[in-house]
């Protein structure tokens, strides 16, 4: 399977990373799910003005390695891109874009969704919300953790 | 940053941090869901160090 990890401060352009894959799989895949994550403007009824982001180089991409290695293992996938924004966001910017490609659209499906909730639970990335009231960091939430849990067992 | 410690633990490190950076520096790297690292791999708490290892003290992650 090919995976692609790119941690970036930058925008993404999903039309031109879906081409890309596109290019790569040929006639290979049958099935591409795309998951763009965009920052909110609210958070437990406050209004949030922004993100900030951090990551720890290199830690931070084996983290990401790890959770599509274990996709890969589960689905047969033919290729995976995910892209990760760090630094300052504002509400409405794109921050994570997730493809996966398969053959058939059950493992793109599923995989996806995997991808994103270890996203979520397990990738080293630190997020501070800026709210009016003031700034904190903030952790995976607890419906977070019972998705990533849901995974396991299965 | 670089720092120099006669006991080469993580406990060593955590005492040395808390005299250069002080007591609430010290209960930042203790508290509850922080993680240790060396070389970009998580250790259980007190392993051994060597000369040039990377520390890092993790506080919970969330990305996505």
């Amino acid at each position: 399977m090919a995976a692609q990890i790119r941690i970036e401060t930058r925008d993404f352009d999903v039309a031109q990373e879906w081409q890309a894959c596109r290019t790569r799989l040929g006639g290979r895949a049958g099935a591409v799910v795309a998951f763009a994550g965009i920052v909110r403007d609210h958070a437990g009824g406050d209004e949030v003005n922004g993100l900030y982001l951090e990551h720890y180089p290199g830690m931070t991409e084996a983290s990401i390695e790890g959770i599509l290695a274990t996709a890969s293992d589960r689905w047969e996938l033919i290729d995976t891109v995910v892209i990760h924004r760090v630094g300052e966001l504002a509400p409405r910017d794109q921050i994570v874009l997730v493809l996966v490609a398969a053959a058939h659209r059950g493992d793109a499906f599923a995989a996806c969704e995997f991808i994103m909730d270890y996203l979520k639970t397990d990738a080293v990335f630190w997020k501070k919300e800026r709210r009016a009231r003031g700034t904190s960091w903030i952790s995976a939430t607890a419906g977070d953790r019972e998705r990533r849990n849901g995974w396991q067992g299965d | 940053m670089d720092v120099d410690i006669e006991e080469p633990r993580v406990s060593g490190l955590r005492s040395k941090l808390e005299s250069l950076l002080g007591a609430d520096a010290l209960a930042a790297l203790s508290a509850q869901g922080v993680r240790v690292c060396v070389n970009q791999t998580i250790v259980r708490d007190d392993v051994g160090l060597h000369t040039g290892d990377e520390v890092a003290f993790l506080p919970p992650v969330t990305g996505g």
